[in-house]
């Protein structure tokens, strides 16, 4: 493996807003014509060093290699091109999305025991709205937010738009899950099944407002400060790896 | 003095030396810039990275295609022309000739004024 891994023009290229498909094509098919360049090289006498210098030279500078690209039209990311679109504009459409098909589901699945007493409910039933609470509550924001990250990181973006997304996310995935409140068995009666897409908290079959708004700003300063916090020390570490 | 492989004269030379080569059989980047070196004696010498951005461009246009190829151990992306590639190839080989026999005859032109003076 030449020791000029083309790290710095990968970078240089994402940098530029290049899509890394393209980057990591270009930069693969460099790497390959840079150790063919190396055995040829080699093979008239020079030694592992001298090669690849040599090899390195006849490759042409970073700046060249980045130019060229750059030069050519090389496609752009949609991230680089829109970046409120994949962050602002995106994760909102999918939380949206979410929160329908699993309300809609969670609807389709609880509506024919609706009028039955909680210890006709079957456990299945039982368990797999626990499951749907579960990827509605605690599951999506987070996915949404490692997605955002993960894209920026992979981009190389220091865009403001990936704080307003993370944000953004972060506002809405807060108050936003997916609930379903069953009818305690001491209570016996029938059709106390009840549904929110918003974290409520019960007491005594009640909202708790000052509860529920408690979690809701918990769960927002809370998703926001662990994703700003992974974008910040992975972002560190990319951008250390680069210099 | 090291010689640029990409004076401003050359606009047009690596995508017209890159499909007239790929025409004869499909190559890989490497095998490529090696052709262009021996079958122009040198005096055509691509920026060796930069050739994959000619690739690159000439595909995205549609006058090149590639594929994946594992030989030897290694996996290639081997390039061939299009029906659009060639095409194209015809269009810059007529542009080419035109231009150089125009050049050539101001070139004797002036050969021919310095010997009456």
């Amino acid at each position: 493996m030449p020791r000029h891994s083309l790290e710095k023009v990968r970078a240089q290229l994402l940098r530029a807003g290049i899509s890394p498909r393209h980057v990591n094509r270009y930069v693969r098919e460099l790497r390959d014509h840079l150790t063919d360049l190396i055995a040829r090289e080699r093979a008239t006498g020079l030694n592992e060093q001298q090669a690849e210098e040599k090899a390195r030279a006849l490759l042409g500078t970073d700046a060249q290699l980045v130019q060229a690209m750059i030069d050519r039209g090389a496609p752009r990311s949609l991230a680089a091109k829109a970046p409120w679109a994949v962050f602002g504009v995106l994760p909102l459409f999918v939380l949206i999305v979410t929160a329908l098909l699993l309300g809609r589901w969670s609807y389709t699945l609880l509506f024919p025991y609706q009028q039955l007493s909680v210890s006709d409910i079957p456990e299945s039933v039982r368990a797999i709205s626990m499951a749907s609470s579960f990827i509605g509550s605690f599951l999506i924001g987070p996915a949404l937010a490692a997605i955002c990250v993960v894209i920026a990181l992979r981009q190389r973006l220091s865009s403001r738009w990936v704080w307003v997304g993370l944000a953004m996310i972060a506002l809405v995935c807060g108050p936003f899950g997916v609930h379903v409140q069953f009818p305690t068995a001491e209570s016996g009666a029938s059709g106390g099944i009840r549904g929110s897409v918003l974290q409520a908290v019960f007491e005594n079959d009640q909202i708790n407002a000052a509860a529920t708004l408690t979690l809701m700003a918990m769960r927002t300063i809370v998703l926001f400060a662990v994703s700003a916090l992974a974008y910040r020390v992975f972002r560190q570490r990319v951008e250390g790896d680069r210099a | 003095m090291a010689r640029d492989p990409n004076p401003n004269f050359m606009a047009g030379v690596p995508e017209l030396m890159i499909l007239r080569l790929l025409q004869q059989r499909e190559m890989y980047g490497y095998e490529l810039v090696q052709a262009i070196r021996e079958q122009t004696c040198d005096v055509v010498s691509l920026g060796e990275g930069i050739a994959y951005t000619v690739l690159h461009a000439l595909e995205r246009d549609g006058a090149l295609k590639s594929r994946r190829m594992k030989v030897e151990g290694r996996s290639r992306i081997y390039y061939s022309v299009t029906a659009r590639g060639l095409k194209r190839y015809e269009n810059l080989a007529g542009s080419w000739s035109t231009l150089a026999k125009a050049i050539q005859s101001v070139i004797k032109e002036d050969v021919h004024a310095s010997a009456f003076t």
